[in-house]
């Protein structure tokens, strides 16, 4: 009986990897992108099945519906990057294949050495609550200030963009 | 959502394992049947109604009064040569269409029909409806670019530049709702509207800020330019045909019409409620389809009336008028809730709401009328300008 | 309500930006620049009225420990409105003149401002990290503000890069922080380190800490930006850039040395003073070789972090190193942003800022700015009777006091070899003849006032020192526990 969440875990971790494998390494930059959509969505599985519903829709609704939409019509509009341009970064390459297994190492080191024992209860009313209440209530003052942050970064933007003053 | 991994004996004493995988089955066979149906019949009604306000008979060969008329072009359809493009990209042109028609079923889960039919009632049904409403852009995208074709191209950016711009005024008038009921549950957002309490009276503007972003979610005239006929063939629709093309269009397009109008039906109109509900449930479930078609109804009579937008327009009067008139809406909405007591606080939101629809009503034909005359303006003296030297 | 009035200089300055962006949508016509700087000075004033000293008695926690407002937090409010004041006086002309988007750079300045004063009231890493990015991400767009100037391209893609190189150093070390000791908190920061003590995380924590704020701060080795974006950026961008980020830098560095580190009880003294030494030395050799004067004054802002450096690597003198910390810090950001606005008199068409040539002869041409500008540049170099001379005064002394005699003896040094450059300045000015013909100077009275208000400012506070001083050093106490 109680295989059912594991085989469900296993299924989206396997989305979520791969996804991201398929990021990495498709030859297509579209095809990247779209995968990270599918990656993304196995996240949002991953967040459903902790039982945090509104943070997994936050992540349907955000990163697949608006990021990868975003990314895809800059991709579509910038066109491809010449063959061959991958060949400067050669030794980005071997610097990144060097660290890869670095930081893996590190990261599983870390997570069996800190030995991750929470025992959060879920909450039988869902996430909605506990969310809003720390967005709105606990969080309130930082987050007000991220707002003002990401409303001087438009303003900015627009700004160095704006066409026709000059 | 109930916790994965809690297993209910199903009926008639099948294995609980059997009875996940069955309930399953039945549910999206259900839903499948639901979509199909109500394509069949919008389309028909679409042709009926079209061909009534052009004084026309419309279909009437196939079938008494024609009523079998889609039927035959849905086999038609299905059993069309499959077509494609050498030049296309394979892997995404084949999966498009899956791409925006799965999110479109899966919509269907939350759906109240009435209380009790209702696939699962989940807490944060809206935000649940409008994240897949939001998933069905990035099929569309993806048919523009693999097909490689200009006019698909052109019709796949026109679309995501529109669904997510006229995502935030539709989200925002949802919040409007939400924050009157008090939950983001269908179900309880339907039971806060007691006989004819109905939130359309209380909160006509966003109901109106929701039914035009609703129209342009749905790629409905007048926002249908990304499958602009006169200007894009059939925009990203271009290289698709037989039943890819049918599900594109057909299922997506009129499924999709009628989740926004349930939507619609749920937070405004009062859900199922309706004349003799509390004796016999299931009678909800005809006052919800009513109301459904309805709108449908609405939709189809302002395809009739109104001519397409131009992109420019389109997204000026997302981001000028349909943005600005929704946070107004939202932000006093929310003072007024905080600032009075019970039954005041509706009637002055609901006040400030029909003035919200007159000024809108009012305010709009005056503003494009100004708009036209300077325009006029300039041409007439740009070419005064460049008239002048040759004089 | 007691919480928002807590942060009612933070909500004044919030408001104005979004004022000024309205009124620029409704205005239009010849008076739009006026009508925008009136509003932003008057809604600078409000919130420097809501700020004024004296109005907070105790330490105050509001929003959950996410802010804290006590004397500390008045002092660099009041700062941080009063350069952004002086810089919106000194945009106008500047930005009438090379067509910069005037309401968007006013907004990005009182955006950049509310940031650095966000950093002034944390309590808490979260609230200290937004108001970084808060007051950084607006001045890298403002460096930018001059897209044709490929110059200003450089200046916002350099300072931008290693910004955001830096932000993600200091929060790779805040999240250490608070894996270690599990708390965002400062206090709470405070009580985890005070358990485990100086083990080799908490190192790594401190060090990425330094080198994240150092950076912001430009202290050397992690200055390299500097210049370029000094140099670069359009001179009212320059002038506020100078200041209000380095004394915002200076504030978290405070804040998390004196609250969140003090149980550590590290000898912060070696390694700062260290710091001190080399940023003030780098910064004024490579000054005394700079042509261009606004590249100068960049170098020599470098070296005015070193003082202020020292300030701190003093802290085992007590209070009064701290004290001497803020004072410097107000002192610098008058002085430094009164410099830079008195370029602004001499700008013309073509130029990038000022070569020092163009500076000769100019107490014939404009006598006025060129004796405001004299006091300024004396003030800089340290001479009495003007406040920088007291604010090196206040860091040479607990230098001494905390038994830094190698450290005050540099500084003593570095004042005689900036007193070179910074005096040459004034040589050109009254001295030298121009060659050739100059170009009529633009008609700048804003510019005028703001650099006639700075250099009245370092006299008046250069002889009646005292208030600031013991203001500072109240100011100083609620770190000093």
């Amino acid at each position: 009986m109680d295989f059912i969440a594991p085989l469900i875990f296993v299924i989206l971790a396997a989305i979520v990897v791969a996804g991201g494998l398929a990021v990495v390494l498709l030859p297509r930059i579209t095809g990247s992108a779209l995968s990270m959509g599918l990656s993304f969505l196995g996240m949002a599985g991953l967040f459903a099945l902790l039982g945090a519903e509104t943070i997994a829709f936050f992540q349907v609704l955000i990163y697949v519906g608006a990021i990868t939409v975003l990314i895809l019509y800059g991709v579509m509009l910038t066109g491809v990057a010449p063959a061959g341009a991958d060949r400067r970064l050669f030794f980005q390459k071997q610097a990144g294949w060097a660290l890869v297994p670095l930081k893996f190492v590190g990261v599983v080191a870390t997570v069996f050495a800190l030995s991750f024992q929470s025992n959060v209860v879920q909450q039988p009313g869902g996430d909605l609550e506990p969310l809003a209440n720390a967005v709105f209530r606990d969080y309130a003052f930082p987050f007000e200030v991220a707002s003002v942050l990401l409303l001087a970064a438009m303003i900015g933007a627009i700004a160095l963009v704006k066409r026709g003053d000059d | 959502m109930s916790p994965p991994g809690v297993l209910v004996p199903g009926p008639f004493g099948i294995d609980p394992l059997v009875w996940v995988v069955l309930r399953l089955l039945i549910a999206v066979l259900l839903v499948v049947g639901l979509i199909f149906n109500g394509a069949l019949l919008q389309i028909l009604m679409e042709r009926k109604l079209q061909a009534w306000a052009q004084d026309r008979v419309g279909p009437y060969h196939v079938g008494p009064w024609g009523l079998l008329q889609t039927f035959a072009d849905a086999l038609k359809l299905i059993g069309k040569e499959d077509v494609r493009s050498r030049f296309t990209d394979a892997a995404f042109f084949l999966t498009a269409p899956a791409i925006t028609f799965t999110p479109m079923v899966a919509a269907w889960v939350v759906i109240p029909f009435a209380p009790g039919v209702q696939g699962i009632d989940i807490n944060i049904g809206l935000l649940y409806l409008s994240s897949l409403g939001a998933m069905g852009v990035l099929g569309i995208v993806i048919a523009g670019w693999a097909s490689n074709n200009k006019y698909s191209l052109i019709g796949g950016l026109r679309s995501a530049g529109q669904l997510i711009s006229y995502e935030v005024p539709q989200i925002l008038s949802l919040v409007t709702v939400v924050l009157l009921a008090g939950s983001l549950q269908l179900t309880k957002i339907a039971t806060a509207q007691p006989g004819l309490q109905l939130n359309l009276f209380i909160l006509p503007a966003a109901f109106l800020t929701y039914f035009i972003a609703a129209l342009a979610e749905t790629n409905r005239t007048p926002f249908d330019l990304p499958e602009a006929e006169s200007e894009l063939v059939a925009g990203y629709l271009t290289e698709y045909s037989g039943m890819r093309w049918g599900t594109f269009l057909a299922l997506t397009e009129y499924g999709n019409v009628t989740i926004v109008s349930s939507i619609m039906t749920t937070l405004w109109l009062g859900g199922w409620n309706g004349p003799l509900v509390d004796q016999a449930p299931i009678l909800g479930v005809l006052w919800f389809t009513l109301k459904v078609y309805v709108i449908i109804v609405a939709f189809m009579w302002i395809r009739l009336t109104l001519p397409r937008f131009r992109i420019d327009q389109l997204m000026n009067f997302c981001w000028k008028v349909l943005i600005p008139l929704t946070l107004t809406n939202l932000f006093v909405t929310a003072t007024l809730k905080v600032a009075l007591p019970a039954p005041w606080d509706l009637i002055a939101i609901g006040i400030l709401n029909w003035g919200l629809v007159a000024a809108f009503i009012v305010l709009i034909p005056r503003l494009q009328r100004r708009r036209l005359e300077r325009l006029r303006e300039r041409l007439r003296t740009e070419r005064e300008r460049t008239l002048a030297p040759t004089a | 309500m007691n919480d928002l009035l807590a942060i009612l200089p933070e909500l004044a300055v919030t408001l104005t930006a979004a004022v000024v962006l309205v009124v620029d949508l409704a205005v239009k016509g010849p008076g739009r620049l006026r009508a925008l700087s009136l509003v932003a000075l008057a809604g600078l004033l409000v919130a420097g009225i809501a700020a004024r000293p004296g109005v907070i008695v105790t330490p105050y926690t509001a929003f959950n420990g996410f802010v804290v407002v006590d004397e500390f937090t008045q002092f660099f409010r009041v700062l941080f409105i009063v350069l952004a004041f002086i810089a919106v006086l000194a945009a106008e002309e500047y930005s009438a003149r090379r067509q910069l988007p005037y309401a968007e750079l006013i907004a990005t300045l009182l955006f950049s401002t509310l940031g650095a004063m966000t950093i002034a009231l944390s309590g808490d890493l979260i609230t200290l990290f937004v108001g970084l990015e808060l007051m950084t991400i607006p001045v890298y767009v403002l460096a930018g503000m001059q897209r044709r100037n490929p110059f200003s391209n450089e200046a916002a893609l350099k300072y931008f890069l290693l910004g955001a190189f830096s932000t993600a150093i200091l929060l790779y070390g805040f999240a250490w922080l608070y894996g270690l000791t599990g708390s965002t908190e400062l206090r709470g920061i405070a009580a985890g380190l005070a358990s485990t003590g100086l083990t080799g995380p908490v190192l790594v924590a401190l060090a990425l800490v330094t080198v994240g704020l150092s950076f912001k701060a430009a202290v050397v080795p992690f200055h390299q930006w500097t210049p370029d974006a000094y140099d670069g950026a359009p001179t009212p961008v320059t002038a506020f850039m100078s200041v209000a980020p380095k004394a915002a830098a200076f504030a978290a560095i405070l804040r998390l040395v004196g609250v969140a580190l003090q149980p550590l009880q590290i000898d912060w003294t070696v390694a700062f003073a260290v710091l001190a030494a080399l940023t003030m030395t780098l910064g004024n050799v490579v000054a005394l070789a700079q042509p261009s004067v606004k590249r100068m004054l960049a170098y020599s802002s470098i070296a005015h972090t070193g003082y202020i450096a020292a300030g701190v690597a003093a802290a085992q003198a007590g209070p009064q190193a701290w004290a001497g910390v803020l004072f410097y810090a107000f002192a610098y950001g008058l002085m430094n942003i009164g410099a830079f606005a008195a370029l602004m008199v001499l700008d013309t068409e073509g130029t990038r800022g000022a070569a020092l040539d163009d500076l000769r002869g100019l107490a014939r041409r404009a006598p006025w700015p060129a004796l405001a500008f004299t006091v300024l540049l004396i003030s800089l170099t340290g001479l009495p009777p003007t406040v920088g001379f007291w604010a090196k005064v206040f860091v040479f002394l607990p230098a001494l006091d905390a038994g830094l005699g190698w450290l005050a003896v540099i500084m003593a040094l570095n004042a005689a070899l900036a007193a070179y450059y910074y005096l040459r300045v004034v040589v050109y000015m009254y001295m030298l003849d121009p060659e050739g013909a100059v170009p009529d100077l633009a008609p700048a009275r804003l510019v005028g006032a703001a650099v006639g208000l700075t250099a009245i400012a370092s006299i008046v506070l250069g002889i009646w020192t005292d208030p600031l001083y013991s203001w500072a050093v109240s100011a100083a106490a609620p770190i000093l526990r």
